[in-house]
């Protein structure tokens, strides 16, 4: 999954799961705030009751929309700071153990299904509905005690503990980030996940409370049915890497051999002295062309050419012949496939999102 | 003499483990809640309480937050 693919994810299905809960226990401790200064006395039960409601109902009394900035800034920053930190150790955890292209394969495959697996659980489907994953109860207590902290960093700090209390959303994108390969691409695919949930988490989980709280307890099939989506694009990234004939770009390009005959976008090698080679172009939008055809029998080399080559674009594969080779942002890489057989050779990006075909004559 | 009772509730609609500590923050700040615990795994809520908290309250403040709470048994 590429990172706007992650940004849109926190945008919708992160943002709204985040914002109705979590900033509920933000607006909660920002009220109790409001109702009793840090320097004031010990809070007494009925008025912590009062400030509730005003965060509930979004009473005008705690606060202009600039005062707000402050705390829920604070909230997101904290939040920003620790999802971002994990993502790093998920990423660089998942780059020690990917060993080869069938191991990311294996890896995104596993991710894949554990992601639907959730999805199906929070969906209420027989069988599954006990698969929660539940946070320790000190843990829980722990970001309790966040929440009820009246220090004036304590929004942030409950930003910071928030990584504690993962929606089944932030764990799928907590898996995604153990498959990107790289610290860097963890660390990148959080905080792109957390900045895509900060705009519907400032209009949902602070200035539309009420809206918020009717949806509170609906959320069980929004964000199942986002985890499902999710699971399916990250069972097919690993289906991509692995070569499948089952990926949806093979399904697609045979439905479409059939359907419309040759693909007459195709490329064809360039052939000289015994030799051919294939050019594909790699660019921000993914591989062109889709299909290149070469022939049989005689040795090919793969010249990619990086033009602005960004992100999992860059970890080229040819899962058949266990080629992974990283591009560069932009320049021309050779990887020699040797003489073929008649077929088809699917390569794809790291991630299984990119995809093409060489089809040997 | 104070004397605490506790109850358990069946609480629908939850889907992380954020919207129990919701349930758990909220019913902290309702007047003769003494503690609870609950839990998104188990769909419950242990609530213990004086006599200043009805069940009545208890299932107000969870629903108060969008979930819908049952008293299933109480001591």
């Amino acid at each position: 999954m590429n990172l706007t693919a992650v940004l849109l994810t926190g945008l919708l299905a992160g943002g709204v799961s985040c914002a109705a809960v979590q900033g509920g226990l933000l607006a909660a401790l920002i009220a109790r705030q409001r109702r009793v200064p840090a320097s004031a006395r010990p809070v007494s039960v009925p008025s912590r009751v009062r400030a509730r409601h005003a965060a509930e109902s979004g009473s005008p009394r705690w606060g202009g929309f600039g005062d707000d900035l402050v705390p829920v800034g604070g909230f997101l920053a904290g939040k920003l700071i620790s999802h971002t930190v994990l993502g790093a150790l998920l990423g660089a955890l998942g780059a020690t153990v990917r060993l080869s292209v069938h191991v990311s394969a294996a890896l995104q495959l596993l991710a894949g299904t554990v992601i639907i697996v959730f999805g199906l659980a929070q969906l209420g489907v027989p069988g599954l509905r006990r698969i929660v994953v539940e946070p320790p109860a000190s843990m829980g207590k722990l970001v309790l005690r966040s929440a009820r902290s009246q220090a004036a960093f304590a929004p942030g700090l409950l930003g910071l503990a928030s990584i504690l209390i993962p929606c089944g959303v932030t764990l799928s994108v907590e898996a995604l980030a153990l498959t990107s390969g790289s610290a860097l691409g963890g660390a990148a695919t959080m905080a792109v996940f957390v900045i895509g949930t900060s705009p519907l988490f400032a209009v949902l989980g602070y200035a539309a409370r009420k809206a918020a709280t009717a949806w509170r307890g609906r959320l069980a099939v929004a964000t199942g049915l986002a985890l499902l989506v999710m699971g399916v694009i990250t069972f097919n990234g690993g289906l991509e890497v692995a070569g499948s004939p089952l990926a949806a770009s093979r399904l697609a390009a045979q439905f479409t051999s059939t359907s419309t005959g040759a693909n007459t976008a195709a490329a064809t090698s360039v052939i000289a002295d015994g030799h051919q080679t294939v050019q594909i172009n790699a660019t921000s939008d993914g591989y062109s062309p889709s299909t290149t055809h070469a022939r049989a029998g005689i040795p090919i080399t793969l010249r990619v050419h990086s033009d602005d080559a960004q992100g999992c674009i860059r970890s080229f594969t040819v899962p058949d012949l266990n080629v992974q080779q990283i591009l560069p942002a932009s320049g021309d890489t050779e990887i020699e496939l040797g003489t073929l057989q008649p077929g088809t050779l699917a390569y794809a990006c790291g991630m299984g999102m990119y995809t093409g075909t060489i089809t040997i004559n | 003499m104070t004397t605490s009772n506790t109850v358990e509730l069946t609480v629908q609609g939850m889907h992380c483990g954020s919207c129990a500590l919701l349930i758990d923050d909220a019913l902290t700040d309702v007047p003769g809640v003494i503690s609870s615990t609950t839990s998104s795994k188990a769909q419950r809520s242990t609530v213990t309480h004086d006599q200043r908290a009805t069940h009545a309250d208890i299932v107000a403040a969870i629903e108060a937050l969008g979930y819908r709470a049952e008293p299933s048994t109480a001591s």
